[in-house]
C-alpha cells in the first residue's frame, strides 16, 4: 500500500514537473518576442493626404481633445501634448511652430500683433494639428507576468491636419499604440504615440504623392 | 311532395348558412381593417410579458469578468470595459433598444460587410437575452441638441402653472381655456405613454479593428491577434441626452486552451461585454 502511494506520488510529481517545464519552455519564445516587439503601433488612414503640404511653413498645435475624461491621468495628457509639440519643434519642415493653449511660440519668434497683413499672409500657409484621445488603459502588468487575460496598455489618438484659412481637412489618421511588454510602462507608450504623430506630420509635409497627381491628371 | 319540401328546406338552410358565413367573415375583415392596433397589441403583449419575466429573473445576475475567467481561459475572446461617462438614470425604464450601425474611425479597415456582421451579432445576443421588448438596427442616429438646464426650467414652470390651473380654487375659465386644458391633459397622457415605451439608442464607433490570423496565432511568436475596440454612446431617444459612454475592447490571441481553434474572436468579446454591461444595469434597477 505504502509502495503504491510512493509510486503514485512520484508519477504525479514528475507529471506536474513535466507540465511546468513544458509550459516554461513553450512560453519562452513568445515572451522574448513580446519584449522585443511588445510596443506595437497600428495606424489607419481615415482621410489620406492627397494635397502637396510642402508649402506649409508654419504649424499651429492644438491640445488633443480628451474623450476619455478622467480615465486618463492628466500627467499623461500633458506629457502627450508636450512631446508632440517638442517633436514638431525639432522638425526642419516648419519655420514657425505655435502651441495654442499656452500661446507660446516654441521657436521663439515673436507674434507681431501690429502687422495684421503680414500675419494674414502667414496664416495662408499655416497648418493646424488637432485631434482626440479616443482610448486609454494602463493595462494590468501583473497579468502580463502570467500571460493571461486582456492585460496590455493601450493609447489611441486621432490626428487631423487642417488648413488654417479654409479649415479644410488635409489628412486624418488613427494611431493606436499597444504595450504588452512586462518591462515597459505607460510613459514609454505615450512617448511612442507622440513619436508616431510627429512622424505622420513629417511624412505628410516632406513627401508629395506624385501618383495621386498623375491619377488626378489622367481623370481630367 | 315530401321530397320537394325537404329539398326546399335544405336550400333555404344552405342559404342561411351561406349568409351567416359571409356576414361573419365580413365582420372579421372589418375588425381587422378598423383595429390594426389590436392585432399589434396582441403581438406585443407576449413580448412585454416575456421581458418582464426575464427582468424579474435577473435578481441574481452576476456580471461577467471579461479580463480573466474560466470562459476566457478555455475559449479566449476576453474583453475589457472602461466606463467614461457613468450611466445616468434607470436603464430598466427603457423597453426598446436601437443599435446604430457601427461608425468606422479606422478608415477602410472596417468594411460595410464586417460592420453589418458586428451589429447583427450584437442584436442577436440582445434578442436571446430578452431584456428588451424589441431590438432594432438603425442606419444612424443624430441626437437632437439637448439642453438640460432649459429642460429643467421648462418642466418646473409648466408644473407650477398646471398645478395652479387644476386646483379646485381656480376660477372657471371660458371655452377656450377648457379646450386648452383638454389639449394639455391629452399631451400629458401621450407623454406618459411615451415613458412606458422609452427607447435606448446605442451608437457604436469602431476605434481599432484587426481581423487577425489563426495560423499566425498558432506560431509561438505572439502574432495574429484579433482585436476590436469600440466606443459606445448611449442616448435617450426622446430627449437626445447622452446617458452613458463606454469603451469595450475584445481580443483573441490564441493563448486559450483551445488555442487558434477556438470559435471565439474579438467580436465575441465585445458583444459579450456590451450585453453584460446593459444587463448589469437592468439587473441593478430590478433589485
Amino acid at each position: 500500500m505504502r509502495k503504491t502511494t510512493y509510486a503514485l506520488s512520484i508519477v504525479l510529481a514528475s507529471a506536474t514537473l513535466g507540465c511546468s517545464v513544458r509550459n516554461v519552455v513553450t512560453s519562452v519564445p513568445p515572451r522574448i518576442f513580446r519584449e522585443v516587439h511588445g510596443l506595437r503601433v497600428r495606424s489607419y488612414q481615415i482621410s489620406p493626404v492627397t494635397d502637396d503640404l510642402r508649402r506649409y511653413r508654419a504649424i499651429e498645435i492644438r491640445p488633443l481633445e480628451n474623450l476619455m475624461l478622467d480615465q486618463i491621468p492628466e500627467s499623461s495628457v500633458a506629457q502627450l501634448n508636450t512631446e508632440i509639440a517638442r517633436g514638431l519643434q525639432a522638425l526642419k519642415n516648419f519655420d514657425r511652430t505655435t502651441k495654442v493653449d499656452e500661446s507660446v511660440n516654441l521657436k521663439g519668434y515673436p507674434i507681431d500683433q501690429s502687422l495684421p497683413d503680414v500675419r494674414a499672409d502667414v496664416s495662408q500657409s499655416e497648418l493646424i494639428l488637432e485631434g482626440q484621445i479616443d482610448d486609454y488603459t494602463p493595462g494590468i502588468p501583473k497579468l502580463r507576468y502570467i500571460e493571461q487575460g486582456n492585460n496590455h496598455a493601450i493609447l489611441t489618438v486621432r490626428i487631423r491636419l487642417k488648413d488654417k484659412q479654409s479649415a479644410k481637412v488635409l489628412g486624418e489618421i488613427n494611431i493606436t499604440v499597444e504595450n504588452t511588454r512586462i518591462t515597459s510602462n505607460v510613459e514609454r507608450m505615450v512617448e511612442k504615440t507622440a513619436d508616431e504623430v510627429v512622424s505622420f506630420v513629417e511624412r505628410s509635409t516632406t513627401h508629395y504623392h506624385k501618383a495621386m497627381e498623375v491619377t488626378a491628371d489622367a481623370q481630367q | 311532395m315530401l321530397s320537394s319540401e325537404k329539398a326546399s328546406n335544405i336550400v333555404s338552410l344552405a342559404l342561411l348558412v351561406f349568409l351567416l358565413v359571409v356576414s361573419l367573415s365580413g365582420d372579421c375583415l372589418a375588425q381587422s381593417v378598423q383595429h390594426p392596433t389590436k392585432q399589434q397589441i396582441s403581438q406585443k403583449t407576449p413580448n412585454a410579458s416575456a421581458t418582464m419575466i426575464t427582468r424579474r429573473n435577473l435578481e441574481n445576475y452576476k456580471g461577467q469578468n471579461g479580463i480573466v475567467s474560466m470562459k476566457t481561459l478555455v475559449l479566449g475572446g476576453e474583453f475589457r470595459v472602461t466606463t467614461v461617462v457613468p450611466f445616468k438614470g434607470n436603464v430598466a425604464d427603457y423597453t426598446q433598444l436601437e443599435l446604430a450601425k457601427p461608425i468606422s474611425l479606422v478608415g477602410k479597415a472596417l468594411s460595410a460587410e464586417v460592420a453589418n456582421r458586428q451589429v447583427a451579432k450584437i442584436k442577436s445576443q440582445f434578442e436571446s437575452r430578452k431584456i428588451f421588448d424589441s431590438v432594432a438596427v438603425i442606419d444612424s442616429y443624430n441626437p437632437p441638441l439637448y439642453d438640460r438646464r432649459q429642460k429643467a426650467l421648462q418642466t418646473d414652470s409648466d408644473g407650477k402653472r398646471h398645478a395652479a390651473d387644476d386646483s379646485l380654487e381656480a376660477p372657471i375659465g371660458n371655452a377656450d381655456d377648457m379646450e386648452a386644458l383638454d389639449r394639455r391633459r391629452t399631451r400629458n397622457q401621450q407623454e406618459l405613454e411615451q415613458l412606458s415605451t422609452r427607447t435606448l439608442v446605442t451608437v457604436i464607433e469602431v476605434l481599432d479593428y484587426t481581423k487577425g490570423s489563426r495560423w499566425k496565432q498558432a506560431l509561438p511568436l505572439d502574432l495574429g491577434k484579433s482585436i476590436l475596440t469600440v466606443r459606445l454612446r448611449y442616448y435617450d431617444k426622446t430627449t437626445g441626452e447622452e446617458i452613458g459612454r463606454q469603451i469595450i475592447s475584445g481580443q483573441s490571441d490564441g493563448s486559450s486552451l483551445l488555442g487558434p481553434l477556438s470559435p471565439r474572436d474579438a467580436l465575441s468579446g465585445v458583444a459579450d461585454g456590451l450585453v453584460d454591461q446593459v444587463t448589469r444595469r437592468v439587473a441593478a434597477s430590478v433589485k
